[in-house]
């Protein structure tokens, strides 16, 4: 492809034309060779690359809890304009094919965010020749909640596995003292108990065996409720851009989502996930290092879909678990989820995700709005506290721990 | 939200390069004393800071050379202007683009730089060649000079474009 008469050159084509005709009309030999540089940069930018269009590859990465963007941007030209858009800011670069740009994020929430929309174009013969914008080349990342250690989580009340770190109802090894039963053949020898032979056999040869429970593990269900995502400033909840407030209730959500994951990893049990929402993401449940990441990544792919209706019917988790349903508990459907829940014999925890709710500027009508939303989760917590469903408040750390552990303990 | 945008290697700001055609009209303008011209000039490198994209720095160093034409030039001024000129080729296309704020990585300035080392050379060593040639004869003779400086610049072209063609050729061959 050969270079175009672009605009620049034609500019100083015409410039030195005019500059080589004044100095010819004035008899001045020393204003003729003034048109000589303009002739010799016209020669030389023709003979730059012809430029294409640019080809932008990114990659993203964590650095200290914060997101890294790396760019490389490459083409045939001789550098490249490169459009960096950081929602709000913008910024223009101009640097080399296969320079890196860096792009260091601060971020305020966890979840899904557009770290940064990138748009090149090839430059040529010192931009006298301009190359097709490339498409804009949209970064995205999912934020990892921050990391909150939970010391004990209550287990379901009835441990059905046969391998884990709780005592279970089944027979087996490794648990507690579950009963005296007669030796059979194929019985491990080495439980015999002699005391109680001597005590209780009937007959001749009669030995009695010591039997144990297993140790189990226990199947927790996540379950987070993603219809809306509420800020601590109540007057934003209707039209506020969530991104430029404080902690917001789906940050809250994935804190605690990610932190009860990782509890039941460091207690060996099962963990599933999903999200409150038809169609929303689904993790079954399972255990084991590459599981847990697996739960870790959809709990921080977690956005709001406010957009989405609830589903119409109950979710299926899996049995006999404790399910931790993370909601703000403003809409009486997660409430109503909650119950039945409860009723079809799991165990269930509430955990309370809104944020510390500042209610400054608000009109009067808004005023009584939020009044009547204080009172419908009063109703929802009372119903819960008469069925003995624990309510935890995430942002309230002690009360956190006090509830859970009692929880765990009532078991 | 923070954010740090970095490129590996130096940068210089944006604006530089922004102010740069004026930079090389003012070299032309302190040659020049205050005239009419002088003023419009100004006002032309003041436009090409600032509304680039009316090629103002085009239209000023045509109204500087005309101011030249009315004024006696020495050597060193002729050299001077050359070098403004010179800067005004290779910035002014770059101006259309640039945003005040932006960053321009040296790197990707190299080949900007290596071509007005090489405008800069060859103009002013053949600047040099004409008072040469005015001097060494009569006033018919001083005519040469533009001849010859045309000659040579028609000889550089015809160089590149041959060590082009060349160049394309042999690609095409190992392709």
């Amino acid at each position: 492809m050969r270079s175009r008469l672009t605009e620049a050159r034609f500019a100083a084509g015409i410039a030195a034309t005019t500059v080589l005709v004044l100095g010819v009309s004035f008899h001045r030999p020393e204003l003729v060779i003034l048109a000589l540089p303009l002739v010799l940069w016209v020669v030389l930018v023709s003979r730059a690359p012809v430029p294409n269009q640019a080809v932008i590859t990114t990659s993203a990465a964590e650095h200290a809890g914060q997101p890294v963007v790396t760019a490389t941007i490459s083409g045939e030209g001789e550098a490249l304009e490169v459009d960096v858009q950081v929602a709000p800011a913008r910024g223009q670069l101009v640097v080399a094919p296969g320079q890196q740009i860096t792009i260091e994020r601060t971020v305020r929430h966890s979840g899904p965010t557009e770290l940064a929309t990138i748009t090149a174009r090839e430059l040529s013969g010192d931009a006298s020749e301009i190359g097709r914008a490339s498409q804009p080349t949209l970064v995205r990342w999912n934020v990892a909640p921050a990391e909150v250690s939970l010391s004990v989580l209550p287990v379901p009340r009835h441990l059905r596995g046969t391998h884990g770190t709780h005592a279970g109802i089944k027979r087996g090894s490794g648990g507690d003292f579950r009963d005296l039963a007669p030796y059979v053949a194929g019985d491990d020898t080495r439980r015999i108990d002699w005391r109680a032979t001597a005590r209780a056999a009937r007959g001749s040869g009669e030995l009695m065996l010591r039997r144990y429970n297993a140790e189990s593990d226990a199947n927790f269900t996540i379950a987070v409720d993603n219809t809306e995502n509420l800020s601590a400033l109540v007057r934003m909840w209707r039209d506020g851009d969530v991104e430029l407030q404080g902690v917001t209730s789906l940050d809250n959500a994935r804190e605690a989502a990610d932190a009860i994951a990782r509890a039941a990893q460091d207690g060996g049990d099962r963990v599933g996930y999903l999200e409150l929402v038809p169609g929303g993401r689904t993790v079954r449940s399972g255990s084991g290092q590459r599981h847990i990441a697996r739960v870790r990544a959809a709990i921080a792919a977690t956005s709001s879909r406010a957009q989405h209706q609830r589903a119409r019917r109950t979710p299926l988790i899996a049995s006999g678990g404790t399910v931790f349903v993370l909601a703000t508990f403003v809409d009486p459907g997660v409430s109503e989820l909650v119950e039945k829940w409860h009723a079809a014999g799991h165990r269930v925890v509430a955990v309370d995700v809104l944020p510390e709710l500042d209610e400054s500027g608000l009109n009067p009508s808004s005023r009584v709005a939020l009044r009547i939303v204080h009172a419908e989760r009063k109703l929802a917590f009372q119903d819960f506290a008469s069925l003995g469903i624990p309510v935890v408040r995430w942002r309230a750390r002690t009360q956190r721990d006090a509830v859970l552990r009692i929880a765990a303990r009532g078991q | 939200m923070a954010q740090t945008v970095v490129v590996d290697g130096r940068t210089i700001a944006g604006a530089w390069i922004r102010i740069a055609p004026a930079i090389g009209i003012a070299a032309m303008l302190i040659l020049q004393p205050f005239s009419p011209i002088f003023v419009v000039v100004l006002a032309l490198a003041l436009l090409s800071v600032f509304l680039p994209m009316l090629h103002a720095g085009w239209v000023g160093l045509c109204f500087a050379v005309v101011g030249l034409a009315f004024t006696e030039v020495s050597m060193l001024d002729t050299a001077v202007a050359i070098a403004g000129i010179s800067i005004i080729a290779v910035s002014t296309p770059l101006t259309n683009i640039l945003h005040w704020q932006s960053r321009v990585s040296l790197t990707a300035l190299r080949p900007t730089i290596r071509r007005l080392t090489v405008i800069v050379i060859v103009s002013e060593a053949l600047a040099l060649l004409v008072p040469v040639l005015a001097a060494a004869g009569s006033d018919s003779l001083s005519w040469w000079a533009p001849i010859g400086a045309g000659a040579c610049v028609a000889a550089v072209a015809s160089f590149m474009f041959i060590v082009r063609r060349t160049t394309e050729g042999d690609r095409g061959a190992s392709e």
